[in-house]
């Protein structure tokens, strides 16, 4: 007996050994286990974040960093390392009551939250994030999607200082609206709508670099131009993974090396994106596509080319309709690189159609001339073409000047460089006839899309971005009726518009949705796309 | 040498005026709103107004000008005369003070063109002037066409290939990126052993076209010295050949280094902004650009201010050193 009995207890102990270790593995691969003590350096090639103040951001970047470090009413849930990309409660208890009327949101504050720092969430929270969003000494972008929260325009106006629509009671918060807004909890999804301790957040139109956040990460140091670093918030106690301990992004980094520094383990990842696109179909071919290291997703966002429908040329429907038909979109898009987007005949990406979707509206495969010519009835004047001068509009410009003088038209080009062609064609009454833009979306809803790009309402003299002068009174009409719907009919109604707009007026020739291809390290794990933003989640990722 | 210097300095505020009245004009020609490119795509005519406001940029462009002088003036008039820290003002795109963001990355620049100057002098010194003492030999011939190798190869180029290969396949040193010498970013190299291992690729890069030129220059130089009279005749007294390279060839033959020197250190400002750019340095050179291509221009107007004042203070000293080390120049 007492033989059996003393092999038997190391044996055990070994046994119960293996049994934990067994267990601690399988934790650290669950997608919201903690990597205790890890610093996760990563990249972004060529760029700096613009603001890490929430009610300044108003980037990609800025995006995925809020999302990390923000606690919002409602937002896309990283939970169990999965996204999902219908708005859940965050800060919330649960979705908003909505009177009957459309106009008013009530929201439970859930207790319990805090900041980094250890200040309580409350709703006053929500509540000082939007008056400090409409002050006017911040000069922030949200407010061109908020006038219809009543009294906001009066704050950004200096005629009031707080913004009598948003009241907070208790752990009760009311937004109340002007009129019906079924995209309301699209925009409280942004970043400028993170909830702010405003005894640490002043009021600054510089924005302020570092501030506590009530997400899995707060801000813990900002240098501009050069360093940004995240720091688990040890407060949070939510389920949306946070497994690195610290994120140390190295900003203005030069976009070929940081390839090679990803190549060899320095950097985790570019959170922008493949730095060296030309290394796609490389990587694509070495590693396969969304299995280890490379990953392409459809973002949400069109590029297409306007048609000025004000101008003599283009204010024929069959003209700009035949343009569709005589467009080369393969050869359009094969100008980005390998795997670079998803050709479309559409205005809005398919996430935003509610499932009514369409790529074959007009030819995806190649030109089709011949019908081109056959719609147009052979007829087709003077096009001012402008483009933007670059590795991408230059070469665009050649293969769409040649497909329009297929077609038949007398084309001239102009370019411009950068952003000067959007000032430009943003006058009224300009001579352009087409021109290349793209559209990327602020938050989830087709009004993004519809309202600032082919409302014809919208047109003023200057900072146009109507870019097709597009005026139809039953395409606004429709924009407002589907404005004034919610759930999965709304998106159906943008769906539909769509199709509508682009078989009747086509005011567009849409090229493609850009697609974001993703590298990452060797030694990397836990790549997550979100598709609301169209980039990665920096939370999930960490070191094997 | 008083007169002189007052001369030179009146000189340098009219170059200076001129110079960034060009850069504040051409800025202005372009036809870019940098209200609009603040604000967003999607701010509506009533914001962008706001934000052009809050920029400056809804005023006359004289007004605007004449703001910018006065803010970089270390002397105001606003309720009576005193001086002030002059300042460059605000980046339109993240609203971060300028000075702040030249302060950042002069250092960077400095390193840079400061360590190139030293590698590509101990590369063109010793090498020019062995070429010059033996003419034609196997020495000369491959300096020579190192030479042009070195002027022929764009550093851009140079660059890549270098990190390629030596920071990436080798491994024998980063293949980007920079360490600061006296404050570290948080969990980044820093430190002086740090900072020279980062650099000493960014350092051969920038001095290859440099040494190249110089290598050249020298070597022109000493021999055209080496047939003046005054050395043969201090041969011709028996002056050791030692002596008769320190005192008479050298020191004659070098005098113009000391000129070109003055002069490249303001070129080298605008050569290094390939360098930065490979490299990843966040230097003046990779500042401008970014500042350029978001139309940006308090950051590029605070960028040329601060070259323009640096150029010019670097002729004005290269003047001065020429004047007292060569007796024969008079000031006046």
């Amino acid at each position: 007996m007492r033989k059996r009995l003393w092999y038997t207890a190391p044996l055990s102990l070994i046994g119960a050994a293996a049994l934990a270790a067994a267990l601690a593995v399988t934790a650290a691969g669950s997608p919201t286990a903690r990597t205790a003590g890890q610093t996760l350096q990563l990249a972004s090639s060529a760029t700096d974040v613009d603001y890490t103040d929430p009610a300044l951001s108003y980037s990609v970047l800025g995006a995925q960093i809020e999302y990390e470090t923000c606690a919002k009413l409602v937002n896309y849930s990283d939970a169990g390392g999965k996204f999902d990309n219908e708005l859940t409660p965050d800060a919330a208890t649960g979705m908003p009551v909505i009177s009957k009327d459309g106009k008013t949101y009530t929201f439970t504050i859930r207790s319990g939250i805090k900041f980094s720092d250890g200040a309580p969430l409350t709703a006053q929270s929500f509540v000082a994030a939007m008056n400090r969003d409409a002050n006017p000494s911040m000069n922030s972008p949200v407010s061109a999607f908020m006038s219809e929260v009543v009294g906001w325009d009066n704050v950004v106006n200096k005629k009031a200082s707080k913004i009598s629509g948003v009241t907070a009671k208790g752990n009760k918060l009311t937004i109340k609206l002007t009129q019906r807004d079924g995209g309301l909890l699209d925009k409280l999804a942004m970043p400028f709508f993170c909830a702010i301790d405003p005894a640490k957040t002043p009021i600054n139109p510089q924005g302020v670099n570092t501030l506590p956040g009530a997400g899995p990460y707060y801000i813990a140091s900002r240098t501009v131009g050069k360093q940004l670093v995240l720091k688990r918030n040890p407060y949070y106690k939510g389920n949306r993974p946070h497994r690195a301990d610290t994120i140390v992004m190295t900003m203005n980094t030069n976009p070929q090396q940081t390839f090679l520094q990803i190549s060899n383990g320095t950097y985790a990842t570019d959170p922008n994106g493949l730095s060296n696109p030309s290394a796609a179909a490389q990587l694509a071919k070495q590693y396969g596509v969304n299995k280890s290291r490379f990953f392409v997703h459809s973002t949400p966002e069109t590029d297409y080319v306007a048609l000025n429908t004000s101008r003599p040329t283009f204010g024929s429907v069959a003209v700009r309709k035949a343009v569709n038909y005589a467009i080369d979109r393969p050869a359009l898009l094969r100008v980005r690189g390998a795997l670079a987007g998803q050709r479309t005949t559409e205005i809005l990406p398919e996430s935003l159609t509610g499932g009514v979707y369409n790529q074959h509206l007009y030819p995806i495969a190649g030109a089709d001339v011949s019908k081109a010519k056959q719609v147009s009835g052979g007829k087709c004047g003077n096009v001012n073409l402008w483009y933007a001068t670059g590795p991408v509009g230059t070469p665009q410009s050649g293969i769409l000047k040649y497909n329009l003088q297929q077609m038949g038209c007398n084309v001239q080009t102009k370019s411009y460089v950068g952003y000067a062609i959007y000032t430009a064609a943003g006058v009224r009454g300009n001579d352009m006839d087409a021109m290349f833009a793209g559209w990327l979306q602020d938050y989830a809803d087709g009004y993004d899309f519809f309202h600032i790009l082919l409302d014809g309402r919208t047109i003023q003299a200057s900072n146009n971005n109507n870019l097709a002068y597009f005026n139809n009174a039953t395409v606004n009409k429709r924009i407002d009726q589907a404005n004034a719907l919610t759930g999965p009919a709304r998106a159906k109604a943008w769906g539909n518009l769509d199709i509508y707009t682009m078989k009747n007026f086509a005011p567009w020739a849409p090229i493609d949705n850009r697609a974001i291809r993703d590298y990452v390290a060797p030694r990397v794990a836990g790549y997550l796309y979100m598709p609301a933003w169209g980039a990665q989640d920096l939370g999930t990722l960490y070191l094997k | 040498m008083i007169r002189y210097i007052i001369r030179r300095l009146i000189w340098a505020v009219a170059l200076f005026l001129t110079v960034t009245l060009i850069g504040f004009v051409l800025f202005y020609l372009i036809p870019a709103d940098p209200a609009k490119f603040a604000c967003g795509r999607a701010c509506t005519p009533d914001m962008v107004k706001k934000v052009a406001h809050y920029l400056g940029t809804d005023r006359p462009v004289y007004v605007q000008y004449g703001k910018f002088l006065g803010r970089i003036m270390p002397v105001s008039f606003h309720g009576g005369f005193h001086l002030k820290s002059p300042n460059l003002g605000r980046s339109f795109v993240n609203r971060q003070s300028v000075d702040y963001t030249i302060g950042q990355a002069a250092p960077e620049t400095a390193s840079l063109v400061l360590g190139g100057l030293v590698i590509w002098m101990l590369i063109a010194l010793p090498i020019g002037i062995l070429s010059a003492l033996r003419p034609r030999s196997l020495l000369d011939r491959v300096s020579m066409t190192g030479v042009l190798v070195g002027i022929s190869t764009h550093p851009v180029w140079l660059g890549l290939m270098a990190s390629w290969l030596i920071g990436y396949k080798l491994h024998i040193t980063p293949i980007a990126g920079y360490a600061n010498f006296f404050h570290p970013l948080f969990a980044q190299p820093g430190g002086p052993i740090q900072w020279a291992y980062h650099l000493i690729l960014p350092w051969i890069t920038f001095a290859i076209l440099f040494a190249a030129v110089y290598v050249r220059m020298i070597r022109a130089n000493v021999m055209e010295t080496m047939n003046e009279d005054y050395v043969r005749t201090a041969r011709a007294k028996g002056a050791p050949e030692a002596r008769v390279m320190r005192v008479h060839i050298l020191r004659n033959a070098l005098l113009p280094v000391v000129t070109m020197l003055g002069m490249d250190v303001g070129l080298a400002l605008g050569g290094a902004i390939f360098t930065e750019q490979v490299y990843s340095i966040n230097g003046l050179g990779y500042q401008t650009i970014q500042a350029l291509n978001n139309y940006d221009s308090p950051t590029v107007l605070g960028i040329l201010v601060f070259v323009c004042t640096s150029v010019i203070v670097m002729n004005l000293l290269v003047d001065l050193v020429y004047a007292w080390i060569d007796p024969r120049i008079r000031l006046s």
